[in-house]
């Protein structure tokens, strides 16, 4: 009798491990404390929990995530919601599963004190990723015939302190930490948040088709995820440490307190009111008020279903 | 003994070593801390002169090498233009530059997206040194190599002048940290069309930072200009932290200073704290890239010397400190031991030896100034000793003296009392207490023919030279008295003696009084001295009437009368001088003739012994123990008169008549006279008292008409005494009996009888007073 329970729950656990979905998910970027509860995740084994078996892959800097998701190397991306409208407006659905961040944490440092205005930088050279996070200050460059000449970076680091560029489009959680640990101070600085481009950006996102086939996958992945979010707002050191195990098999130039000051400020962001457990979801408020601009400043043509976005409509 | 205000136990010496020590300490420890900080400040301007020599040599190495790779660049950059038909010949030109400097690791010549058509969007020869060393060459550019956003290609591109890369660690090349210098090239139009580089291993930069020995235990580092670590002791934090990550948020001035001087390649140095201490950061830029050389270096090893110097000064300075306490010491207990011999001497001096040795001091300070001040003291206290031993002799002498003088005195005063005790007619006390040992008081008496000398006198002043006119005075009077008969005559006469030669201009009151013991009369002078006192059977007391007079001494020649009364028999007389009514006590009140008059008053029926000592009694009660001023004397006489004697006083009226038949009966009785005695006394009186009667006094005026009958030594005295019209009857011519009654003169036949019977008739006229006096032998 015992021996036939033994064999059931080996039977059992046998079944169980040969229906684990196996699921690729890309961050947008090297290993950092930005994707934290991605990483908790796997390590405190929430998606194994819920019978996901998660690959880690992180892109390479030249080629994005999204392009990782649209050509199938990828099943899961992490990607900011502009992006994902971006694609919407050319009729690429990416179906947000998750959604951390909140607030935009894009910021512009200037060499030049008392900058106060984007309007004051016509004819500067602004440093700007190579890929992505740059949709905004495009769209106002057009708008307003600024001229700036943007220069494509990896690292605004070095161009910034050599003169090559006037400004830099940053991170707050990222770049601008490191500017502040080069020893850096800008001579102005000038918030996104504050200039009525305060839109959530950091998301889970799969394709559509994806989705319809994997919706309790996705469902279980974000719930795993959230979980994962959860554990690093609770366990902020441990967390570090899973984090830096990531930056160190990646090798990756940093060190432990830019990724504790990192993590810091992309947890505040992840609260929808400071000082509140975040919701992870996207509001529907907040997406029309990015609807709305992107369609105003002529981003996208025309607005974006929200529901779809979302998964609604199947 | 303690002197108030200092606290106790602590010496002179101590506090002195106190203040020694704590002045000592102040100026010792600024010394001292002004000597480290200077010697602090020198070992630190030594340390940074050492840090940035250190920090240059290495410098100029590193600028050395930097330059050479430089020139290498330059000296082949100018083929690329010869070679741009032929891009495969372009691998020979980055081949050549790493052939040219063995510094260089690889070389690369990255020409602007879709340059050849041929080529595609990357094309970039580069060459490399393989494992073994070989150089090898191949295309870097790649979509995922997408070297147009390097920073090597880029930021040379943008400043449009050569660029030294900011180190990396080279994916490709072993995981070297490189950099790479990278030189624009322009066409003949001006515009970039390539980048050719070269890329150096800084894998030497490490050793050669790393070798800088500026001091015994510090460490060197290097910094790139976005302040990664390039070189450090803990290789993982090499291009993995700047030197501001740990300390992010930091807003110290001394981070600041080092964030702008690596900012801008400045020199310096800045003094940090941490992991709990401070350090000395020294840094210097290389010249070429601007990166920074620092040394690191603990605060306490940069002034290891200065501790060192610092235990050893503190050694110094406390054996210095106890070498002060040593000295300081022995130096304060010499100057102090003298103080403490000094009070020993004054401890000695104040027993009584005023020889006391002094200590011995051969310094001419405050100290010798209080040697000379304690053999004066000495000196003075000896000579005053002496002084006072001479004073005191001398008082004693005189006081002895003066017991003498005093004895004297009462010598020459009658002091036995009751003074005639053998006598029943009258009783006498007096009493003299002089204010000192002598005094200018006096009194006396003496009986001679039946009569009572007494005086009483009060000298000027007190002491020896009252005393000494007193006595003069009264062996003056002894000897005058005797001579001569009424008491103006005697008082003339002591007051000539006392007042020629007087230039002194002493003087004395008296009373001088001759009292006729067998007639109660008394006939006294006054000269100057208070009323003596009458105090009558009855016990009435008044003052006697006296004329004032000059004292003695006063004045020579000066006139004095006498005055006369006749004084019952019973009556008392109190004389005095003017220490008794003078008296004073505490608050300067006087005892007051009153308080006499009413001491009399109260006890006129006590003998004169017991008035005397009631008198002084109540003197001592009144001054309640206040000095003696003056001298205090008090003579109190009573007049008894004899049993054989018999006085009566009769108005001048002739009924009075049968009072005095009555009275000549009762002396008859007394007497045991014979019947025809009586008779005869009773024809003599009534004679005469009818002749007072009818004669002395003018009709209607009422006087007294004083008898006295006495018997003595075998005869009857008779005294008949009136205030009237002077009349001696024996004057008055014998009568002639052969004449008829009626031819007779008045008078004449009562004279006549009174002769025939009477053994003797006397007549005087004393004063205003008639006073027969008539004698019969039994």
């Amino acid at each position: 009798m015992k021996r036939c329970l033994f064999l059931l729950c080996f039977m059992c656990s046998a079944f169980t491990a040969m229906h684990a979905q196996q699921v690729t998910f890309t961050p947008q970027w090297t290993p950092q404390s930005q994707f934290a509860g991605y990483y908790a995740a796997l390590e405190k084994g929430f998606y194994a929990q819920e019978g996901i078996d998660v690959n880690i892959v992180h892109p390479a800097t030249s080629y994005s995530s999204v392009n990782m998701l649209l050509d199938g190397s990828s099943d899961i991306i992490t990607g900011e919601l502009i992006q994902a409208m971006e694609a919407a407006d050319k009729d690429i659905i990416f179906v947000n599963l998750l959604q951390t961040t909140q607030h935009s944490t894009l910021e512009l440092l200037a060499r030049k004190e008392n900058v106060t205005s984007i309007f004051q930088m016509r004819g500067f050279r602004i440093g700007t990723w190579k890929v992505g996070f740059n949709e905004i200050p495009h769209i106002l460059n057009k708008l307003q015939n600024l001229n700036i000449e943007w220069i494509k970076f990896i690292n605004p680091i070095n161009l910034y302190i050599s003169g090559a560029i006037d400004a830099t489009l940053v991170k707050s959680y990222n770049e601008k930490i490191l500017f502040s640990m080069s020893g850096i101070t800008p001579g102005s600085v000038l918030k996104f948040s504050e200039m009525g481009f305060d839109f959530p950006e950091d998301g889970l996102y799969v394709t559509e088709d994806f989705y319809k086939r994997n919706t309790e996958l996705c469902r279980k992945f974000a719930q795993a995820s959230r979980k994962g979010w959860e554990w690093v707002r609770n366990n902020r050191e441990e967390a570090l440490e899973i984090v830096m195990k990531y930056v160190k098999e990646e090798n990756v130039p940093t060190n432990i307190y830019n990724q504790k000051v990192m993590l810091d400020k992309l947890l505040e962001a992840q609260e929808d009111v400071k000082g509140k457990a975040p919701s992870y979801k996207l509001s529907e408020e907040a997406f029309n008020r990015v609807n709305g601009t992107l369609v105003q400043y002529g981003f996208i043509s025309k607005p974006v279903e929200y529901k779809r976005l979302m998964g609604g409509e199947l | 003994m303690k002197l108030s205000g200092l606290k106790p136990n602590i010496s002179i010496s101590g506090r002195l070593m106190v203040r020694v020590l704590i002045v000592s300490a102040i100026i010792f420890t600024l010394t001292f801390t002004l000597f480290l900080r200077m010697a602090a400040d020198k070992m630190r301007q030594e340390a940074t002169d050492n840090a940035h020599s250190e920090l240059s040599n290495t410098i100029h190495q590193i600028d050395a090498i930097l330059h050479a790779v430089e020139i290498a660049v330059e000296n082949t950059a100018w083929i690329v233009p010869y070679n741009l038909d032929s891009p495969e010949s372009l691998y020979g030109i980055t081949e050549r530059l790493l052939n040219n400097n063995e510094f260089i690791f690889g070389s690369a010549i990255a020409f602007e997206p879709n340059y050849y058509s041929t080529e595609g969007y990357y094309f970039s020869p580069y060459s490399y040194r393989g494992k073994n060393g070989q150089i090898r060459s191949r295309q870097l550019g790649t979509e995922t190599y997408d070297y147009h956003h390097m920073d090597w290609y880029q930021i040379p591109k943008l400043l449009n002048k050569p660029y030294w890369s900011e180190p990396y660690y080279d994916d490709g090349g072993g995981d070297m940290m490189m950099t790479t210098y990278s030189k624009p090239l322009y066409d003949s139009t001006g515009k970039m069309y390539a980048v050719i580089t070269a890329d150096l291993s800084l894998e030497w930069l490490a050793e050669l930072v790393s070798g800088i020995k500026a001091f015994d235990k510090s460490y060197n580092l290097m910094i790139s200009r976005n302040a990664s670590y390039i070189v450090h002791p803990d290789r993982d934090l090499i291009l993995n932290e700047t030197i501001f990550s740990s300390t992010y948020g930091d807003k110290s001035e001394s981070l600041k200073k080092l964030q702008d001087d690596i900012l801008n390649g400045r020199a310096g140095e800045v003094l940090r704290d941490m992991w709990g201490d401070k350090f000395f950061v020294f840094y210097s830029p290389v010249e070429t890239t601007q990166w920074t050389v620092a040394i690191v270096c603990a605060r306490s090893e940069l002034y290891k010397k200065a501790k060192t110097l610092r235990s050893m000064l503190i050694v110094l300075c406390l054996i210095a400190l106890m070498m002060l306490i040593a000295f300081s010491y022995n130096g304060i207990r010499k100057v102090v031991a003298p103080i403490e011999d000094f009070s020993g001497v004054a401890k000695k001096i104040a027993k009584g030896d005023f020889e006391a040795e002094l200590p011995k001091i051969k310094s001419q300070d405050e100290l010798k100034e209080l040697h000379d001040s304690f053999k004066y003291l000495q000196d003075s206290l000896v000579a005053y000793i002496e002084e006072l031993k001479s004073t005191t002799a001398n008082k004693e002498r005189i006081e002895s003296e003066l017991r003498i003088a005093h004895a004297i005195q009462m010598g020459m005063i009658p002091k036995s009392f009751p003074a005639f005790p053998e006598r029943d007619d009258v009783s006498l006390s007096a009493k003299l207490v002089p204010a000192k040992e002598v005094g200018g008081d006096l009194y006396d008496f003496f009986i001679e023919d039946g009569k009572l000398y007494f005086i009483i006198g009060d000298v000027s002043g007190k002491g020896v030279p009252a005393s000494l006119v007193m006595a003069v005075t009264c062996r003056l009077f002894r000897s005058v008295a005797s001579h001569l008969n009424t008491p103006h005559e005697i008082i003339a006469s002591l007051n000539n003696s006392l007042a020629d030669g007087n230039d002194s201009n002493m003087f004395c009151t008296a009373f001088l009084g001759i009292l006729d013991l067998k007639t109660g009369h008394l006939q006294f002078c006054n000269a100057g001295h208070n009323a003596p006192l009458m105090v009558d059977p009855a016990g009435n007391v008044t003052p006697i009437n006296v004329v004032s007079n000059l004292p003695l001494g006063v004045f020579e020649g000066f006139p004095y009368e006498s005055q006369e009364i006749t004084i019952e028999k019973q009556a008392m007389l109190y004389l005095f001088t003017d220490g008794v009514n003078e008296a004073e006590n505490n608050n300067k009140e006087q005892f007051g003739d009153d308080a006499i008059v009413a001491l009399l008053q109260n006890n006129s029926s006590l003998d004169t012994d017991e008035i005397i000592s009631v008198t002084f009694e109540q003197i001592r009660s009144h001054a309640d123990g206040a000095e003696q001023s003056d001298d205090i004397t008090v003579m109190c006489l009573k007049y008894t008169g004899s049993d054989m004697e018999k006085t009566i006083i009769l108005d001048n009226d002739i009924a009075q008549i049968s009072r005095l038949t009555q009275f000549i009966d009762e002396v008859g009785e007394a007497f045991s006279l014979a019947p025809d005695m009586i008779f005869n006394l009773n024809l003599v009186l009534e004679e005469a008292v009818v002749n007072v009667i009818n004669y002395a006094y003018p009709k209607e005026e009422h006087q007294k008409i004083y008898l006295s009958v006495s018997m003595r030594e075998g005869s009857i005295v008779v005294v008949l005494t009136d205030t009237g019209k002077e009349f001696d009857p024996t004057m008055v011519p014998e009568a002639d009996i052969t004449l008829s009654a009626e031819d007779r003169p008045i008078g004449g036949l009562g004279i006549f009888l009174i002769r025939q019977i009477m053994n003797e008739v006397r007549y005087e006229r004393i004063e205003d007073r008639n006073v027969l006096t008539m004698e019969k032998k039994l």
